[in-house]
């Protein structure tokens, strides 16, 4: 399976083992709080998400790729999922087009983005998640398509 | 019901956090109300943001986008002083229009 193995194991107790290989992060910044980093689950996408991606990803003439570079936050739990904040941020220069997709949601886009030049290669917005599953940040430069996706815990439905 | 647009602005070190609040039910059709009849769906489609008259952000939303969508992003290379303009469009044909000074 895919993984992002460019950090240390945690050291936190994982009492929540899952299916998808997930290893999530905290770094010390010198006195200026713990960060997490967003854990990445880059393992291949099912329909119709793979199908998304390759689309986007033809517009750039390549086929998607899963990225370390493109990072996706969401809350470790969602209690309500009509309401889940989403941030893609991208480690790539001269981003064009910033999607969110999930794979639980009757569509597979959940929105997008075309940013000028001026503007960083950043989005937060705030999504509906119909159940728990995966959801997917991703970014399209002048080269290509590059993604992650990460695993949405959700309580509370909130599609309907 | 579709109300204003917010738009808020923080200057930082490298840039300028920019934060746009648009209030509006995004009800996407799928949910019943309490007799069980479908509410209709009533959504921003699209949203576009200039600066100075140039875009910077064009957002396609929709029915999987929360009630009072909230936008936040970084511009680089923005002045203090500049006119932020903010317009979306929704699945009615209805639309909303703000401006702001950028910090």
């Amino acid at each position: 399976m895919n993984r992002d193995r460019s950090a240390s194991e945690s050291t936190v107790p994982d009492a929540r083992r899952r299916a998808f290989t997930r290893s999530a992060l905290w770094l010390g910044f010198g006195g200026w709080g713990l960060i997490p980093i967003a854990s990445a689950d880059t393992s291949p996408p099912a329909e119709p998400i793979a199908a998304a991606l390759a689309t986007m990803a033809q517009m750039s003439g390549n086929r998607p790729t899963a990225s370390s570079r493109v990072r996706l936050t969401l809350p470790r739990l969602i209690e309500n999922g009509a309401v889940v904040p989403v941030s893609v941020t991208a480690e790539l220069p001269d981003v064009r087009e910033i999607y969110v997709l999930a794979d639980m949601n009757p569509a597979p886009i959940a929105a997008q983005f075309r940013i000028g030049p001026g503007v960083a290669p950043r989005i937060s917005v705030r999504i509906k998640l119909a159940d728990s599953g995966r959801v997917y940040g991703a970014v399209r430069t002048q080269n290509g398509l590059y993604w992650t996706s990460d695993v949405a815990n959700v309580t509370v439905g909130g599609c309907s | 019901m579709a109300g204003p647009i917010r738009i808020r602005s923080r200057r930082r070190e490298d840039g300028v956090d920019v934060m746009i609040l648009m209030l509006h039910p995004m009800e996407s059709g799928l949910r019943k109300d309490d007799h069980g009849e479908r509410i209709p769906p009533h959504y921003i489609v699209d949203a576009s943001v200039t600066l100075d008259g140039q875009p910077v952000l064009e957002a396609l939303l929709g029915i999987a986008v929360s009630r009072d969508p909230l936008l936040q992003f970084r511009l680089h290379d923005a002045p203090s002083g500049a006119r932020i303009s903010v317009t979306w469009r929704d699945n009615r044909g209805q639309r909303q229009h703000a401006e702001a000074v950028l910090a």
